[in-house]
């Protein structure tokens, strides 16, 4: 009988039946060994907006790495396969983070806050390259709202999305206002989410990047205040990071991504560059007025933005910005961010394209 | 006949309805224009996401997707209540984990899922699988217990073998309750194909699409979005029916 | 009392010399067959019908229509015994045709793993499967895997966390009053959006069921509206309702109210016409009809109903909740990806888990306590 049939293997059944449960946990858990020599590809994840033809298109450097196809040939040349994975702009953070705790990318161009968290909790990821496609931040508030500065809003409630790069501009405003986090109410609240709560007016102000421009143009918020104009080390940064593992096993691969993406930076940083950057962007899905809003008036000279050496500044912004994060409890141990930075790859990579003096201040 | 028509008339009177107010609504100024999308609008957004693929783009993504996870889910759930309904020591090892993990809301797992298994394509297919499976193996385990002693006793009597039962009596007989189960799993996939969508919001889908138009602002785009996926469930709801009806034809309900 | 086994079909004739069984041990006849033994199953009557399935197309269908809906309870959790054990003087005191052979042992028992008694390893496994805590050893087990995966360190400290460290931070969220917070808005959410829903769900659903013109001007909508996911409004709720409690308690409103309203709808079309016929024999008036004879008789499926409604928009409002709130369960587990803490993710999964566990074992209760009267009424119909 049928069920003398599954009696007789009840045991190999009930562990099959079980197996399956844990299908989905052990499975993508147990991550893949390493080949002996090289990698079937490389992984870099970049932010993309999900422009119209559903296609994916990146923003920033990695748009630029990605079109000029350097990067490509030359990791073809070697057997490797280049593969870009799109992170959507609304929770770029947590799915770059993830992504690397299960090794499913190796280089990111995300953010600098994140990234503190990432390896305060124990991930291990390393900056690379420096410098990029960095933000200015903005401080928005609805329409027919009277608030003229950060001042008048203390008590109310702003939409911030925790844990982002542009927490830390956020910080670095109230304390030069004199102002405590406890003293405004946070509304942790991703970009979407709070763009609509601005809109109807659940949230009195909403701080973020350049999308406020899209919120100006609706007639829905005012933007009161950008990051264009105070000191830069208040500006966050998104950067390329990679991780440790992979820097140590395939520090040929690492390099020639750190080649391509310094070679990028290059390319964009000549005074031409600016209106191709701007016509790329456009393409990938942001106005291009926005894009023109954004870079204009800023403090910044161009050439210096998309400068990859790892100064004295940068590393005074990161070890700022690690202490923030412990302060304001968005990580629990402290981190020492002295361990983050692998400065050999570009140093090389300026060798191998003979810029060494290219952005000597 | 006229009956019919009549009746089918009385029931589009309140969309009908419900289109003018809409429409009344969207003439009361630009803050409600924001909110009331007016008709032309959405019918020039539907031409435009129509002429650039995109809609049908998003939608095919989603329908594969979802008819993908409802096979996988769903083979696997019959399989796994065939074996709960058939084995006690089956059942008593996977009811109790089965009915624990099934109490997490679905979309509550989605975080953990997000970390395990990453934001792509076979995050959202396994979201649909899981959502498949839970309604597919409670129907058959229930079906196959149900089924009733007097077909098993046919069985012994004309000394069938064990595949023979399986296959003659028992399946049979607890088709009907294989088949609901397959149609809660269908209503079901589709709200975790869209919920899926919504919170892994990379890549093509309708939630995808839904997500990045609230993004954008894109009322149209949302509210186009919506009524495509509330056409598509109904539109899946009757064809599984009329499926469910064409194999459990006269049989006895359960 | 249905008599479908096929031994029952016998002529009713006292013919026993012809049974090989040695085992009859009944007085000979003029004794009358004794009764069938074997309970079988009965058709199912509607109120352990569950949803959500629609009733099938077109509406309104007849009074006498049962709607064709699965049984969607849980088994009990850790399970007994799932099915009343057959007596076990089952068909060898029947007078069965004259078989060739004794019927094997199993047959009046349900087709479930017998145990081959001369073996020991069956002994064990029926000593097992005998003993009450028994449902308790796969999750035991699934736990002791867990812990081992965890120090043993087949996966990272950020993919897996191990059991203990989440005890930990529960208890730490615990004494920070933190949990507590998000625990008390979640459920206040679920409370204020479900008594809406369900009561206007309820509703309408009476109307519904009650007024075929009704039914004739609302069932196309109803049923539209009804299968639209209602995770797919929550970015069109945001849009309209901004991010402040309405939005979610409209969503659950909205994820309530159908499910009820058609649970009640097929409730009121499943009551059996005889119950109105009798009621209009005494001259009751439509409203004491439906006060004293639909209401109470659709009470079992409007409560099965709202089972399914509440751990339905229980979810739906998670998934609110994960997407855009500044406070709540679902909110605490976005904050906590956000800040990579997969601890505080595990706690979130598994205290939604059991809030859902604790909410259908609640209403489950509460429908078989209602149902305990109600049972003993239908007994003697």
């Amino acid at each position: 009988m049928f069920d003398s049939f599954v009696v007789k293997r009840r045991g190999a059944l009930a562990v099959l039946a079980l197996s399956l449960f844990s299908l989905t946990g052990a499975a993508s858990v147990a991550s893949a060994a390493p080949a002996a020599g090289l990698p079937e590809s490389v992984r870099i994840a970049a932010v993309a907006r999900n422009a119209t033809g559903g296609k994916a298109l990146f923003a920033g450097s990695s748009a630029l790495v990605a079109s000029q196809g350097w990067l490509a040939a030359e990791l073809g040349k070697l057997g490797v396969k280049l593969e870009w994975l799109p992170v959507t702009t609304n929770s770029v953070a947590v799915q770059v983070n993830e992504a690397f705790a299960n090794k499913s990318i190796d280089f990111a161009q995300y953010g600098d806050l994140p990234s503190i968290i990432a390896n305060a909790s124990g991930l291990k990821t390393r900056l690379v390259v420096p410098g990029g496609s960095l933000n200015n931040t903005y401080l928005v508030v609805p329409f027919n709202s009277t608030a003229r500065s950060i001042n008048d809003l203390k008590g109310k409630k702003i939409a911030l999305h925790r844990g982002r790069p542009w927490e830390y501009p956020f910080s670095r405003l109230l304390a030069a206002n004199g102002l405590k986090s406890t003293d405004v109410r946070l509304l942790n609240l991703n970009p979407q989410a709070g763009a609509a709560a601005l809109a109807s007016g659940s949230a009195d102000a909403f701080f973020t990047l350049s999308d406020a421009f899209l919120l100006e143009d609706k007639k829905i918020g005012r933007v009161i205040w950008a990051s264009k104009t105070p000191p830069q080390d208040w500006k966050m940064r998104a950067e390329l990071w990679g991780s440790a593992d992979f820097l140590a096993k395939y520090p040929q691969l690492a390099q020639l991504v750190a080649t391509a993406y310094v070679r990028a930076h290059q390319i964009a940083s000549v005074d031409s560059g600016r209106d191709e950057y701007i016509q790329a962007e456009a393409a990938a899905g942001q106005p291009e007025s926005v894009v023109r809003r954004e870079l204009d008036g800023d403090t910044r000279a161009w050439k210096a933005r998309w400068s990859p050496l790892l100064t004295a500044e940068v590393k005074a912004h990161y070890a700022a910005e690690a202490l923030y994060a412990k302060q304001s409890g968005l990580i629990a141990k402290p981190l020492d961010t002295s361990t983050l930075y692998v400065p050999q790859f570009v140093e090389q990579a300026l060798v191998q394209l003979k810029l060494q003096q290219y952005w000597a201040p | 006949m006229k009956q019919n028509i009549f009746n089918g008339a009385k029931g589009l009177l309140l969309p009908l309805a419900a289109l003018a107010v809409w429409e009344w609504a969207s003439r009361q100024g630009s803050g409600a224009a924001y909110v009331f999308v007016p008709v032309e609008q959405l019918a020039q957004g539907v031409a435009e996401l129509l002429r650039s693929g995109e809609l049908w783009l998003h939608l095919r993504a989603s329908l594969t997707r979802t008819l993908q996870g409802l096979l996988i889910g769903g083979l696997l759930g019959i399989a796994v209540g065939t074996l709960m309904a058939q084995s006690r020591v089956a059942d008593r090892l996977i009811g109790p984990l089965f009915h624990s993990i099934r109490q997490v809301p679905l979309l509550g797992l989605v975080p953990l899922l997000g970390l395990w298994v990453g934001s792509g394509d076979a995050a959202k297919l396994l979201v649909i699988v899981i959502a498949a499976f839970y309604p597919t193996v409670l129907n058959t385990s229930e079906g196959m217990r149900r089924v009733d002693q007097s077909y098993r006793e046919v069985g012994l009597m004309l000394t069938l073998t064990r595949g023979q039962t399986f296959r003659r009596l028992l399946l049979p007989a607890a088709l009907p309750a294989i088949v609901t189960g397959v149609t809660h799993a269908q209503a079901f996939g589709w709200l975790a194909c869209v919920g899926g969508e919504l919170l892994f919001a990379a890549g093509p889908g309708i939630g995808s699409l839904l997500v990045n138009a609230e993004q954008g602002g894109r009322m149209d785009v949302v509210l186009i979005s919506v009524l495509a996926i509330a056409l598509l469930a109904q539109t899946m709801n009757f064809l599984f029916q009329r499926a469910a009806g064409l194999l459990v034809r006269g049989r006895s309900t359960l | 009392m249905s008599t479908n086994s096929v031994i029952a079909t016998q002529p009713r004739s006292p013919q026993p010399s012809h049974s090989p069984s040695s085992q009859q041990s009944l007085p000979l006849p003029p004794q009358p067959m004794p009764p069938q033994p074997l309970p079988l199953p009965q058709p199912q009557p509607p109120q352990q019908q569950s949803l959500p399935l629609p009733a099938p197309a077109p509406l309104p269908p007849s009074p006498q229509q049962q709607s064709h809906l699965p049984s969607q309870q849980s088994l009990p959790l850790p399970a007994p015994a799932l099915l009343p054990p057959l007596p076990q003087q089952s068909l060898q005191q029947v007078h069965p045709l004259p078989l060739p052979l004794p019927l094997p042992q199993h047959v009046g028992q349900p087709a479930t793993a017998p145990g081959r008694a001369p073996s020991a390893r069956a002994g064990l496994v029926a000593r097992w499967l005998a003993w009450r805590w028994s449902g308790w050893t796969s999750p035991l087990l699934l736990l002791a895997l867990w812990s081992a995966a965890t120090s043993l360190g087949w996966a990272p400290e950020q993919i897996l966390v191990s059991p203990l460290q989440v005890l930990h931070t529960t208890w730490e969220l615990i004494e920070s009053g933190e949990l507590r917070q998000h625990l008390e808005i979640s459920v206040l959410r679920l409370a204020g959006g479900f008594a809406i829903g369900a009561v206007a769900g309820i509703g309408f659903g009476l109307l519904l069921g009650l007024s075929p013109g009704l039914r004739a001007y609302t069932a196309p909508t109803f049923n539209v509206l009804r299968q639209l996911p209602s995770v797919a409004l929550i970015p069109l709720f945001i849009l309209l309702f901004g991010i402040g409690e309405s939005f979610k308690i409209f969503i659950v409103v909205k994820a309530t109210f159908f499910i009820v309203a058609l649970a009640v709808h097929d409730a009121v079309a499943g009551l059996s016409e005889r119950y109105i016929e009798v009621a209009r024999v005494y001259g009751f008036t439509r409203w004491q009809i439906v006060r004293r004879v639909v209401l109470p008789g659709i009470v079992p499926a409007t409560l099965t109903g709202v089972r399914i409604a509440l751990s339905r928009s229980w979810m739906v409002l998670v998934g609110a909740e994960l997407l855009a709130a500044d406070s709540g369960l679902g909110q605490m587990m976005e904050m906590a990806r956000q800040m990579f803490r997969l601890d505080i993710v595990m706690v979130g999964v598994v205290l939604t888990g059991g809030i859902g566990y604790a909410l259908d074992r609640g209403l489950r209760w509460l429908e078989a306590h209602l149902m305990r009267w109600q049972r003993g009424d239908r007994e003697n119909t």
